[in-house]
């Protein structure tokens, strides 16, 4: 199928098509460069924003939440930076439910980071790209905190997933208070670096969202159907077993093959299904438990 | 009067037949070398003047004129010493030519007369065009180990002469006062844990699969590699040969005393340059460390520190297991069947690899993994990463297997793979992997799954194969490669794409 590029369009802040959410904003852009349609910026959204370093966990949180969002019909509101904003625009997009929207920091000729080009013409033709920058601007540092003003406008609620202790993500949360939105903050291991901040967040107040439903009954809307967080399938002893011997902190398969010996062979298999069932993840030999 | 004696000269690490003719005309004495000689054959003419003096002998006051045939190329090195020494004597009619057709002449003169070994003696006295070779008597040993030769042992000049003219009996062989060439291997049993690099070291050894090894500072890479060669099986003669042979074009040898059968292990250092890495050199083309690893293993430590260039010029000869050599002086080509280990850090900060240690930002873990490009990864059969290992099991004296006890598996092993007419499985080209590596139902269905889903490619299929094969090789398991062996197969052959290597 060849979608056929779509004109790109300016808004103004007189103009009809300039989005309501902007117009009582303190901070108002003073135009928008948008590619695609941001015709759902008028439904429910959430902001899925963290950390570009984030960490095995915070991906698959991030690809949870955006997947189950899309499907309820909400819109994911992300930067299109590397880390959870990568994670999820592309688990919204797959989803295949309500079209996500990016706001970007550089000029939208200006595909940043160049990893992202192939998410950010899909985000381009599903949803929206949007940026108040001119098209050729050059990404720069002090853009980035700038937009994060946008994406809190833009957001009905803002979800922290990950977030190191002094995250560009916390901006994002600042601007979403300024303007009266919902801060939620997914909570992480008290170990992990990447879940400091947003474990500052919900120590200062912030509500915890520990499944979808949560973020659902913040926006006001009932669920059309109840995703668990948690998978609910059973495990065969022999994974349960293998499963509580990475401990909280994961471990590599030398660990499992001196903790419970067996072969190496029925190790490694046993390890990839416990990750096709979405139970641990593998990063560089070291497998996290999600669970 | 004219006289033709045969000697040898090297080229890269072979010899090649030089006929050394000597002219004596009436006119004003001189004495001239032709033929294409470099500076250490053209000081021969000093050396051999000198020694035929000081040996009691008349300089022939002669018009004296040398030709090395063949005349079009260039010879290096001293070994044309005596057989030079041994045409003028023919010329002033001490040594009877007749006698002097006999043999080859092969070693350097000292100004007092003595016979001395040059470096290369294997292959020269290989080149020889007579059955009968003249040698110094540190070299006999060495000259004596290519076999259908009879080796006259010259401790002098004089002595020389003594056998040709006078009948005298030759000299007796000596043999040299030799540094052991190789350290004694390190024991397997000094590595403490790590099972699946253990296993991946044995798989490496019984296969000949090359491997890399990512892991941070301190975590045993350097350790487990130097115990390759110890669970390599020995040398047999013909590669004991090779290996003797660089070895000693290259000068490395004080002299031989028997053949080498422990595998050589060449650990070059990252900032060496192109031509120690594969050979060549100005005027005198010399083996690289690839060759000198001929038989053996080339560990390359910190992989991604070695530039993208060098390690490039490696993927042709890690096919063919040659390496050709092309310069203006000349082309040769130098036995490079290794088997590569490689070692680097997962990243420049060397974090321990749990997760959110690293400080590196996902862009400088890609690009310090970029340095090892796609095709020369792709080689790697084995590809591992390597952790510290808990300090509870370091500090335990759980009994660890011995290299004498994996290299009885090893050899056994190895043993399988030949009866397929290899080797060594990773030799096995991928059309007779059919044939070779049957799959049971259920490692078929695990296989075709994998292709499906696009997790593993069709070419990775085939390294995946061999290595489960050399894994069923090991456990004596002469059935169907099933389930666990492809399982631990891709266990052992980590993706590394991405700046997390595993993750997508």
């Amino acid at each position: 199928m060849t979608v056929e590029p779509r004109q790109r369009q300016r808004l103004s802040p007189n103009g009809d098509d300039w989005p309501s959410c902007l117009e009582n904003d303190p901070d108002p852009p003073r135009q928008l460069n948008v590619d695609g349609c941001l015709a759902h910026i008028e439904g429910p959204t959430v902001a899925i924003v963290g950390t570009r370093r984030c960490t095995a966990y915070g991906r698959a949180i991030a690809a949870e939440f955006a997947a189950a969002l899309s499907k309820a019909g909400i819109s994911v509101v992300s930067g299109l930076a590397r880390g959870i904003d990568t994670q999820a625009h592309r688990s919204a997009l797959d989803a295949g439910g309500a079209m996500p929207i990016a706001v970007v920091g550089s000029g939208l000729d200006v595909v940043y980071p160049a990893q992202n080009a192939a998410l950010w013409r899909e985000v381009a033709h599903g949803g929206a790209v949007v940026s108040e920058y001119h098209d050729a601007r050059p990404a720069a540092p002090w853009q980035f905190p700038q937009r994060n003003r946008i994406i809190a406008a833009f957001a009905d609620v803002v979800l922290v997933v990950e977030s190191h202790e002094r995250g560009g993500a916390l901006s994002t949360v600042n601007e979403a208070l300024r303007r009266g939105r919902t801060v939620m903050a997914v909570p992480g291991s008290v170990r992990s670096p990447a879940s400091r901040g947003t474990n500052r967040l919900i120590a200062d107040g912030a509500e915890p969202a520990l499944e979808v439903g949560d973020i659902i009954v913040a926006l006001g809307l009932a669920m059309p159907t109840q995703p668990s967080l948690l998978t609910t399938d059973v495990l065969d002893d022999e994974l349960r077993l293998l499963l509580e011997a990475l401990g909280i902190d994961g471990a590599a398969i030398d660990d499992v093959l001196v903790r419970l010996g067996g072969s190496f062979g029925w190790r490694q298999s046993q390890l990839q299904r416990l990750e096709d069932l979405g139970r641990v993840a593998n990063v560089d030999g070291w497998w996290t438990p999600l669970g | 009067m004219l006289a033709a004696v045969s000697s040898s000269v090297l080229a890269g690490i072979d010899g090649r037949a030089v006929t050394v003719e000597v002219h004596a005309a009436n006119g004003l004495p001189g004495f001239a070398i032709v033929g294409l000689p470099d500076a250490t054959v053209r000081e021969a003419r000093d050396r051999v003047r000198a020694a035929v003096l000081s040996s009691g002998y008349a300089w022939p006051d002669v018009r004296l004129t040398v030709n090395l045939a063949p005349s079009g190329e260039r010879k290096v090195g001293s070994g044309l010493d005596l057989a030079i020494a041994v045409g003028i004597l023919v010329v002033a009619q001490v040594i009877p030519d007749d006698r002097a057709r006999e043999f080859s002449f092969i070693g350097e003169l000292g100004l007092d007369g003595s016979v001395r070994r040059v470096p290369g003696m294997l292959s020269l006295v290989d080149a020889a065009r007579r059955r009968r070779v003249v040698v110094s008597p540190d070299a006999a040993i060495e000259a004596g180990l290519v076999g259908d030769r009879d080796v006259c042992v010259a401790p002098t000049l004089r002595d020389l002469v003594g056998a040709l003219r006078d009948g005298l009996p030759w000299g007796d062989a000596v043999t040299p006062q030799t540094r052991p060439s190789v350290a004694a291997v390190p024991d397997l049993r000094d590595v403490r844990g790590q099972p699946a690099a253990r296993l991946a070291l044995e798989v490496a050894a019984a296969g000949g699969h090359h491997v890399l090894m990512v892991g941070p500072p301190g975590s045993g890479k350097t350790m487990l590699a130097t115990r390759l060669p110890g669970l390599l099986p020995p040398l047999d003669d013909q590669a004991a040969l090779e290996v003797l042979r660089i070895r000693s074009a290259a000068g490395l040898l004080d002299g031989v005393s028997e053949l080498p059968r422990q595998p050589p292990f060449e650990a070059p250092h990252h900032s060496c340059t192109p031509v120690a890495l594969v050979g060549g050199g100005a005027y005198r083309l010399r083996p690289g460390a690839i060759s000198h690893a001929h038989g053996g293993v080339l560990f390359l430590d910190e992989l991604a520190e070695f530039p993208a260039g060098h390690l490039d010029q490696l993927r042709q000869p890690l096919e063919e297991g040659i390496v050709r050599i092309d310069r203006a002086v000349g082309r040769v080509a130098f036995p490079a069947r290794i088997q590569l280990v490689a070692a680097m850090n997962p990243c420049p900060c060397g974090a321990d690899g749990k997760p959110g240690t690293c400080v590196c930002s996902d862009q400088r873990r890609l690009l310090y993994r970029r340095r090892v490009s796609a095709p020369l990864l792709d080689r790697f059969d084995l590809r591992i990463t390597v952790r510290r290992p808990d300090a509870s099991l370091f500090m335990s004296d759980h009994e660890t297997e011995s290299t004498d006890v994996v290299a009885q598996r090893v050899m056994a092993a190895r043993a399988r793979a030949q009866s397929r007419g290899v080797r060594c499985n990773a030799e096995l080209r991928g059309a007779d992997l059919g044939e070779h590596c049957r799959l049971s139902a259920r490692g078929h269905d695990l296989a075709t799954e994998w292709l499906e889903s696009g997790e593993v490619s069709a070419r990775g299929l085939h390294r995946l194969q061999r290595v489960a094969l050399t894994l069923a090789d090991l456990a004596g398991d002469d059935r169907e490669i099933g389930e666990d062996q492809l399982w631990s197969a891709r266990g052992l052959r980590a993706p590394f794409r991405g700046p997390h290597g595993f993750a997508a």
